[in-house]
């Protein structure tokens, strides 16, 4: 027997009541000097017991009434066995039963999981009647032991006994289509019957109904195996990533997501975030009813090697989604080359001066840049192919050679950033490089110079606008994040071309109007320009706080970079490998139990390389197959339970549908059926107020100069 | 109780029982005259009986004219009127102190009535004695029939707490050791005496010729047990204690209690010793009148 409301059954305290009575009355008994106690203690020694035993069942009586009404508050509902049922009476019909084997049937309750009620429970069905039974488990595949409806038992009972936990959460819908066809073969003249053994949320999902045929039609029973039960969990659904330069160099933010599917308030759930089996830091959430919260670790890497990380809380009923894993990688390396086209002797005022600053490593905690400063003397005597990254500040103009050089490691995938300067030749410029450059230089540009008649020539600069959170170098840089921005003010800048083929992308405008940071794509590489300088000599940029993380994105985001896909591959879902060394053809996959895998390249370069065999959570480890010498491995991935498959609570339709939890056999029906008692309970405590009553009214006429209200004694005496 | 005591000789009630006469319905022995039949023959006008005359009569009490018409020698006898000796025997044990609230405990009542019982006695020129007791025999004061006799015997009334425990059994068996001729004994007591031999010696009493009377006081709680709420009671004449909820036992303690008084007066009316029984709820002056009405018969 459960309870709807088990909360009210505090008022079970209530049941104390006439004893306690009993006891405060017991000693307030009257003192009276008496002359014929002898009389007295002559009644009491043949009354006594007699009348004890009345007080003492009135006072029960009255204890079992305030319980009753307790117990009738509270909800008592009764679970009856109801599987003899389910397949007893079918004993010339089929039935298929489905045991949903994902990873939520691990949930625990009392001593055993889920599934081994659900195991217990087809073995009662089996063994309840005589009808045929075939089986299908649905775990990470939709496996069929038993593929035809058969009496042989001792062999659907080892069928259900080999039945093994999986880490899926979405095959169950394809277990029962594959028993509506295992029916299909069955004489549809005969009942026959898709029995689904499953988590509460699975009795109520929405399966997929038994299709039309001729004859009787098939029925699906969804079969709770919690019996009703409260299933509360609490699970990692999700883990998020990014660069933590406000805490120092080389530091991560680690965004762990913590749900609690249970009706009860979770306090203070301890959350832990790990690498390899070490805990690094722990902290504590506390979860309403269903709500989700986000728990932020900060954490340093402080390797060059990706390193196995989790996030996991507090071990609950369902171990399985109390873990979530992913590789912590050590910040990208960006090998930046500085073309520096206005040297100057004294620091602030040399044109890489502020560059240099915001590329350091102390400030750059995501992505560790490596910069390279060099005249534009000695450009070419750099290798471009070593670079990631090109900087072209403040440059007069390039020879033709440097220009065909620029072209092509634009077009194989490098980056290109051009600032504005004095020393700019926009014509030099737009000869050699104009067909990486977004837009043709014109001419500098004061600004406020024209809207200096219309605004009364006070304005000497313009300032940054319409500047587009969702171009992905600015994306999750985050609005408030922005807010020096607004406060730049532009004195000069290049003028562009108006062109109708205009390429590109503008990112940040200026509020005159005028592009002020542009990128386009040319072939495998990208190109960003700045249309004004680097440095402090036509605005106040690079002392605004939001210069560092703004160049940083820049550079990041010309070099590929920007972002860390730490996001995990669902379980069953493939799991895309980025290979950058093109020498790679195969991989070794290393699974988290230990297996080792092969997966070959797909040969098109524009196909992406996949690996399908995402069956197991947790950490893949990849290697190159064979072996090569010098060449970095590419990075693991890390593969997660699908989090809907942790909320276990019956589905919100279902219990609105049936907000009384009773039996529904269109919807969800419990392997036990349920039966509320406080009909029951309400008609026991009506029979106790009528023996009550006759108690007293007996007492009553033995004793009619009884005052009509009379406390609770006993005589002891 | 002086108070209570005082309003009863002060009281009209005395005055209202001079009308009344206390008579005795058998012989008892007296040295005075008075109102009562006296055993002695002799000195007297009124005529009883003959009777065989045996060697050792007196000649002069031989009836000369009876023996003329049938030639045998008869003694006659006359009743001889003389007065009567009263013991009072009030009970002052720790039970008798027990009152409802609004009435007199059964010790001023049984107190008031034995002043009433004594004035009419003295008045007919009785002699009344007075003996007190509870555990043990109290103040005696012996029998006279003076009429200022009375105020001692009111002083001692008056001046009798109620303590100890019942022994009605130790009163009666030192008044036989003391009492001499006939007498009237009357015993004013609740009779809770433990030891129940007191009935078979106010039976021995009345069979040595003395007249024995109970008046058995009672308070009307304990004959209608009307308690209600749990009560824890207390012995009077004890430490001895009991919790008992009354409604419970109410019935068997009427059962008990009834079937007490009604033996107790059985054995006593079996032995013929006056038995009457009065409740402190009654008026004392309805208790004495119904008294002498039946013992007038």
């Amino acid at each position: 027997m459960s309870f709807l409301s088990p909360a009210l059954l505090i008022g079970l305290l209530a049941a104390a009541i006439p004893p306690l009575i009993h006891l405060i009355l017991k000693r307030r008994a009257v003192l009276v000097r008496f002359s014929a106690l002898e009389f007295i203690l002559r009644s009491n020694r043949k009354t006594a017991r007699r009348f004890k035993m009345k007080q003492i069942m009135l006072m029960v009586l009255r204890s079992a009434l305030l319980a009753l009404i307790a117990l009738a508050v509270a909800r008592p509902i009764l679970d009856e066995d109801d599987s003899a049922q389910l397949v007893g009476s079918a004993s010339d019909g089929a039935t298929v039963v489905v045991i949903d084997a994902s990873f939520a049937m691990g949930y625990v309750l009392g001593d055993e999981s889920l599934l081994d009620r659900a195991r217990n429970q087809a073995r009662d069905l089996v063994r309840g009647g005589a009808a045929k039974v075939a089986l299908v488990v649905a775990g990470d595949t939709v496996n069929v032991p038993v593929a035809e409806a058969t009496s042989d038992r001792v062999q659907i009972q080892k069928a259900i006994d080999d039945a093994a936990l999986g880490h899926r959460a979405d095959r169950l819908s394809d277990g029962v289509a594959r028993a509506y066809e295992i029916l299909a073969d069955e004489p549809a003249a005969l009942p026959r019957r898709v029995v689904v053994l499953t988590t509460p949320a699975g009795a109520t999902s929405a399966l997929p109904p038994p299709p039309a045929s001729s004859g009787k039609p098939l029925e699906l029973i969804p079969v709770d195996v919690s019996g009703g039960r409260e299933t509360p969990n609490c699970a990692v659904i999700d883990v998020a990533l990014r660069p933590a330069p406000e805490m120092g160099s080389g530091h991560w933010r680690i965004d762990a997501q913590v749900a609690n599917y249970g009706r009860e308030r979770v306090e203070r759930l301890p959350v832990s975030v790990g690498v390899d089996r070490t805990t690094r830091l722990t902290g504590f959430v506390t979860l309403a009813p269903g709500a989700q919260t986000v728990k932020s670790f900060y954490l340093p890497v402080t390797g060059v090697e990706a390193v196995p990380a989790w996030v996991k809380i507090e071990g609950d009923a369902l171990t399985a989604d109390d873990q979530r894993t992913f590789w912590l990688h050590p910040a990208p390396r960006i090998r930046l080359l500085a073309v520096n086209g206005d040297p100057q002797p004294t620091p602030y005022r040399d044109e890489l001066f502020y560059v240099e600053r915001a590329l350091a490593p102390s400030a750059t905690a995501g992505a560790r840049v490596v910069l390279t400063i060099a005249g534009l003397d000695v450009l070419d005597q750099h290798d471009f192919s070593k670079f990631d990254v090109l900087l072209l500040a403040n440059i007069r103009g390039l020879t033709d050679e440097q220009g065909r050089r620029l072209s092509s490691f634009v077009r194989r995938g490098g980056g290109l950033l051009i600032t504005m300067g004095d020393r700019v030749n926009p014509g030099e410029l737009n000869q050699r490089i104009g067909s990486l450059l977004p837009r043709t230089l014109r001419t500098v540009r004061r600004a406020g110079d024209a809207a200096a008649s219309d605004e009364g020539g006070d304005r000497r600069s313009a300032r940054l606008d319409q500047i587009d959170l969702h171009h992905p170098l600015l994306g999750g840089f985050g609005g408030n994040r922005l807010a020096s921005m607004g406060k730049v003010r532009i004195r000069r800048y290049m003028l562009l071309d108006p062109s109708p083929e205009a390429g590109g992308a503008v990112p940040i405008f200026l509020d005159n109007g005028a592009p002020y940071l542009l990128t386009r794509t040319f072939e495998q590489g990208r190109v960003a320009l700045l249309t004004s300088t680097i440095d402090r000599d036509w605005g106040d940029l690079p002392i605004r706080p939001d210069f560092v993380p703004l160049l940083q994105r820049i550079v990041g985001y010309l070099a590929r970079s920007t972002t860390v896909n730490a996001t995990p591959v669902l379980l069953g879902q493939p799991a895309k490998i980025e290979v950058a060394d093109r020498r790679i053809r195969r991989l070794q996959v290393r699974t988290p139990t230990g297996a080792l895998r092969l997966s070959e390249h797909p040969g098109s370069p524009s196909d992406d390389w996949l690996f399908e065999e995402t069956m197991t959570p947790g950490h893949y480890r990849l290697t190159p197959d064979p072996p090569l010498p010098g060449v970095q491995a590419p990075r693991g991935f890390a593969v997660a339970l699908d989090p809907r498959g942790s909320d276990l609570r019956p589905s919100a339709a279902a219990t609105a549908a049936n907000p009384t939890g009773e039996k529904n056999t269109s919807a969800a029906v419990g392997i036990t059926r349920r039966t509320e008692l406080w009909h029951a309970a309400l008609a026991l405590l009506f029979v106790m107020l009528l023996g009550e009553a006759l108690i007293l009214f007996k007492r009553r006429r033995e004793d009619p100069n009884e005052p009509p209200t009379q406390g609770t004694g006993v005589v002891v005496g | 109780m002086s108070e209570a005591l005082r309003e009863i000789v002060d009281s009209d009630l005395l005055a209202r029982l001079a009308g009344m006469d206390f008579r005795v319905g058998q012989t008892v022995h007296g040295v005075l005259n008075g109102q009562h039949k006296s055993p002695y023959h002799g000195a007297s006008v009124e005529f009883a009986q003959h009777r065989d005359y045996v060697p050792g009569d007196e000649p002069r009490h031989i009836d000369w004219k009876a023996y003329g018409k049938s030639d045998r020698l008869y003694i006659k006898q006359f009743e001889n009127e003389t007065n009567l000796l009263v013991h009072l025997l009030l009970d002052t044990s720790g039970s008798m102190g027990y009152g409802r609230a609004g009435l007199p405990d059964k010790l001023t009542y049984a107190a008031q009535l034995a002043a009433a019982l004594a004035w009419l006695l003295l008045r007919q020129g009785d002699s009344v004695g007075l003996m007190t007791f509870g555990e043990r025999i109290g103040k005696v004061i012996p029998p006279r029939a003076r009429p200022e006799h009375f105020q001692h015997l009111v002083r001692l009334l008056e001046s009798s707490p109620s303590t100890g425990e019942t022994n009605v059994t130790g009163a009666l068996e030192h008044l036989a050791e003391v009492i001499g001729r006939r007498s009237l004994v009357i015993l004013l007591s609740d009779c809770l005496d433990r030891d129940d031999r007191f009935v078979g010696l106010a039976r021995q009493l009345q069979r040595r010729g003395h007249r024995v009377l109970v008046f058995h006081v009672l308070d009307p709680d304990e004959v209608e047990f009307p308690f209600s709420e749990l009560t824890l009671f207390e012995e009077m004449e004890s430490d001895q204690r009991a919790l008992a909820d009354p409604r419970g036992m109410r019935e068997q303690y009427l059962v008990e209690f009834s079937a007490w008084c009604e033996g107790l007066r059985r054995q006593l009316l079996e032995g013929n010793v006056g038995y009457h029984r009065v409740i402190t709820s009654e008026s004392l002056e309805r208790s004495l009148y119904g008294f002498l009405a039946r013992s007038s018969r």
